[in-house]
């Protein structure tokens, strides 16, 4: 694949609000400029590092190198704006390869830090066939501006789990875009606690084939003014597999979560098994959520159904906790660790599990605080 | 040509027609003189005249809807349509006096047995106008106010003047902008301060010619603790070329009022059905549409409530079936702007043959609607491997306090029922009747009698042929 020019994120026409992905955050707003016709050069690459979670040597067969090459045929496409600005802007591509056959006993550590005025880093992840995987991913840093894109394949028959952490400075603008390809047999789940940032804007994309699964769970949490915007699609290109969805998006303050998403399930993907939640759950008077779940099916023997709910916290739970001595405001706390640790449970990692609810109690913890 | 026809259409019960015996027709294609004419021959006020003019402007300078149906909507030939065809010299209130080709054509619809058994009134339009009226006596002695359109312009131009596109602006969308230019027929209704109208009311809408438009508009105000039932069905004849039926429907309801407005739309399978419905309801007033949508080439119409006064209630019930080469693109809207108002819409849809059912939602709620609930639960059943359903509900909650809920779901009819059925000694042409009849049941206990009937028959008719 050639290096998309200037000109094909220019020749790209900027979506108006009737395009659902880009209904609540335009294109100008996350843009780093404000200007979509400007496309900076003096954009600062972000730092990635390899590692293990338990601090022992990366094992051999798994390799972090920055490479020349773009990814091929990614599930973001050629014509979205997000994915072409930051093929265009992006000046490192790193490149995360994990051999075929591997199993770890302990998860891979990648932590990525964002500094200066506006940063950027395009990452690509191979996950070779038959594997066992897990990996925990942290972003952090003071940025301004961060972009970041990430795209994968996962290979025949592997099992990949992982769980990443946004915690960016909470006035950093966040622009992502993630396209996975899950190949036949292979499972890949993924939970992101997303935490920080004041505006963000995250496009995550799959493509599932025969007897894949793919499980996406984001839990947020949004405070002052922050946004969280998260548009999800997967398409079911052949049948007889299963995508889940779960979004739990904790609103407070002024704060606002915005969840769209679309299953696809192409003709003749017979047996696709698809479902999609967004639960938002609205803290302050303030607050705001809005969601679209869509659904395009043009197979007939699928299971499909999608869910979207927004409601504040049950009085009675609150009731209860209270009754047994906690203060309204820890009580209001403990139903929000709650209803996002709820966003990972079907994650089948308890040791994953264990490291995000870890994260998500500091955050808690800090936000109780102050 | 008749066989070019049905295939282009399929089999269509209503599909016959009766020739064309216009009194005045106008030329195909639109223009400002098209407009201005329209409402001359009516002998319009100037400010109608003025909204014409102004809404054909805004119809051409606003360019078509860049979602939905992109492909279909951009097939609509403007130019090549008749914007306004009238057949009788005017509205009789006597059936004898309605002319005979016309008459014959209502006849074979049933409308004259329809009015007889259970209805309170009927309004029957015929292209662009309205051919025949009535209304009951003991309603008209309660005030209740019953008209085409057009005579409730001539007679209460005022309350018409203060209410006309207070609900649906021209500029709301472009096709709200064409029904404001060349709207012609429709209904008119007001129902006086604490006068429930125990029997429906209804309209009948009929295109007759070939590439015809109709463009209804009609306009209901319930005044406070008022109620009614306002019922209207829609057919065409089976042509090869399209038709367009663009129609505006204006709903307000007053304090503690009740609207209940039900269609069943059956237009032939090549006509484009592009309709703007939306009502306000007040304090502790409610609105229930009840939208039945089998025929047309591509229907795009989502019926929506605005629930402005505190305690309002808003209910929506809608089905769609998409057969060959159609396109059901209906949906609902509801607004909560007020305090304590609640909302429940059910969508259900069935595609068959290489048909698209689309559910196309909105649920807004304002900072200010606390305490508000909402539910949404949409339904789709794909019968073949050709069809389609799409969902796309929008909802954008600005309250903390209320609760906002939503469910979807896509599957093809299940084998353990057909099993069960036809262990039964049912064919399985019966049995998948017999499920698609059921899975329609919430929309069609909502229905007077008679048009349930209507409908399961109209279901089982189009499900001929559907196993195999």
């Amino acid at each position: 694949m050639s290096t998309p020019s200037i000109e094909a994120y220019r020749s790209l026409p900027v979506p108006s609000r009737s395009v659902h992905a880009w209904r609540y955050t335009p294109w100008k707003k996350v843009h780093p400029t404000g200007d979509p016709d400007v496309v900076p050069t003096d954009v600062i690459a972000a730092s990635v590092s390899l590692s293990m979670l338990d601090g022992t040597d990366v094992p051999a067969g798994i390799s972090l190198k920055m490479i020349d090459s773009q990814y091929p045929d990614s599930p973001l496409p050629d014509d979205d704006i997000a994915a072409a600005f930051l093929r265009e802007i992006c000046k490192e591509h790193w490149h995360l390869k994990v051999e075929s056959k591997t199993v770890l006993e302990s998860p891979l550590l990648v932590e990525i830090r964002a500094s200066g005025h506006m940063a950027a880093i395009e990452m690509s992840v191979e996950i070779g066939a038959h594997s066992e995987v897990e990996s925990v991913w942290t972003i952090s840093g003071e940025a301004s501006w961060f972009g970041f894109l990430r795209q994968g394949s996962i290979a025949v028959g592997t099992e990949y789990t992982e769980v990443m952490e946004q915690a960016l400075s909470s006035s950093t603008v966040l622009l992502r875009g993630e396209g996975w390809d899950i190949d036949r047999d292979a499972l890949m789940s993924s939970c992101l606690l997303s935490l920080g940032g004041s505006l963000l804007r995250s496009d995550l994309r799959s493509r599932i084939v025969q007897g894949s699964m793919i499980r996406q769970l984001i839990a947020s949490h949004g405070i002052g003014d922050r946004s969280d915007d998260h548009h999800l699609e997967i398409d079911h290109v052949f049948g007889n597999n299963v995508s889940r969805v779960v979004l739990h998006s904790a609103c407070d303050d002024s704060s606002r979560g915005v969840s769209t998403g679309q299953l696809r399930i192409a003709k003749g993907a017979d047996g696709s098994n698809a479902s999609q939640i967004f639960r938002n759950l609205l803290l302050s008077p303030d607050a705001r959520a809005e969601s679209i779940p869509e659904l395009e099916v043009l197979a007939d023997d699928v299971s499909a159904a999608h869910g979207a709910a927004s409601a504040p916290i049950d009085s009675e739970q609150l009731f209860y906790l209270e009754s047994r001595g906690l203060d309204p405001e820890a009580a209001q706390h403990l139903v929000v660790e709650g209803f996002l640790i709820d966003a990972m449970k079907e994650l089948g990692s308890a040791k994953l599990i264990d490291w995000l609810r870890g994260r998500l109690t500091i955050h808690l913890d800090c936000a109780l605080l102050e | 040509m008749k066989e070019q026809a049905r295939d282009a259409v399929g089999d269509y019960r209503y599909g016959f027609h009766d020739s064309e015996n216009a009194t005045i027709r106008f030329d195909s294609g639109l223009s400002e003189q098209v407009v201005r004419d329209i409402s001359a021959i009516k002998k319009e006020p100037q400010w109608m005249t003025d909204i014409r003019v102004k809404a054909y402007h805004h119809f051409i300078e606003r360019p078509m809807p860049d979602w939905g149906n992109s492909e279909m909507l951009n097939g609509i030939n403007f130019d090549n349509i008749c914007y306004y065809l009238k057949s009788s010299a005017g509205t009789e209130k006597s059936w004898e006096e309605v002319p005979d080709e016309i008459k014959r054509t209502f006849d074979r619809l049933g409308i004259p047995d329809a009015e007889q058994k259970w209805l309170g009134g009927v309004t029957a339009q015929y292209e662009s106008e309205a051919v025949y009226h009535s209304i009951r006596d003991d309603l008209e002695e309660q005030g209740v106010i019953f008209l085409d359109m057009d005579s409730g312009l001539r007679e209460y131009e005022d309350l018409v003047k203060q209410y006309f596109g207070s609900v649906v602006p021209y500029s709301d969308n472009k096709f709200s902008a064409l029904n404001t230019a060349v709207w012609s027929g429709g209904s008119f209704l007001v129902i006086p301060e604490g006068v429930h109208v125990e029997m429906p009311v209804q309209a009948y809408f009929r295109i007759n010619a070939k590439n015809m438009g109709q463009f209804e508009r009609t306009l209901i105000i319930a005044k406070a603790g008022s109620s009614i039932h306002y019922v209207e069905g829609c057919t065409a004849p089976t042509y090869s070329t399209e038709s367009l039926h663009s129609a505006v429907v204006e709903l307000i309801a007053e304090e503690g009022s009740h609207i209940r407005y039900s269609t069943i739309q059956n237009w032939s399978a090549n006509v484009y059905n592009l309709v703007t419905k939306r009502g306000i309801a007040y304090k502790n007033a409610s609105i229930e549409w009840v939208d039945g949508n089998l025929g047309s080439k591509l229907t795009m119409k989502y019926p929506a409530v605005i629930l402005k006064g505190e305690g309002a209630h808003a209910d929506i019930i809608s089905v769609a079936y998409s057969g060959e080469g159609q396109h059901q693109d209906a949906g609902s809207k509801v607004h909560h702007l007020a305090p304590r108002t609640t909302s429940r819409i059910l969508s259900k849809s069935i595609s068959k043959n290489g048909g698209r059912s689309s559910y196309r939602g909105m649920v807004q709620v304002s900072p200010k609607a606390h305490g508000c609930k909402v539910s949404v639960v949409c339904d789709a059943l794909l019968l073949d491997a050709d069809s389609r359903s799409d969902t796309y509900p929008t909802m954008e909650v600005a309250n903390n306090s209320c609760s906002v809920e939503h469910e979807a779901s896509v599957s093809k009819v299940s084998g353990d029922q057909l099993f069960y059925l036809m262990s039964r000694g049912h064919t399985e042409e019966e049995a998948m009747g017999m499920i698609v009849n059921g899975f329609f049941e919430p929309f069609t206990r909502e229905l007077p009698m008679e048009y349930a009937v209507e409908l399961n028959r109209l279901l089982e008719m189009e499900m001929e042929g559907s196993i195999g």
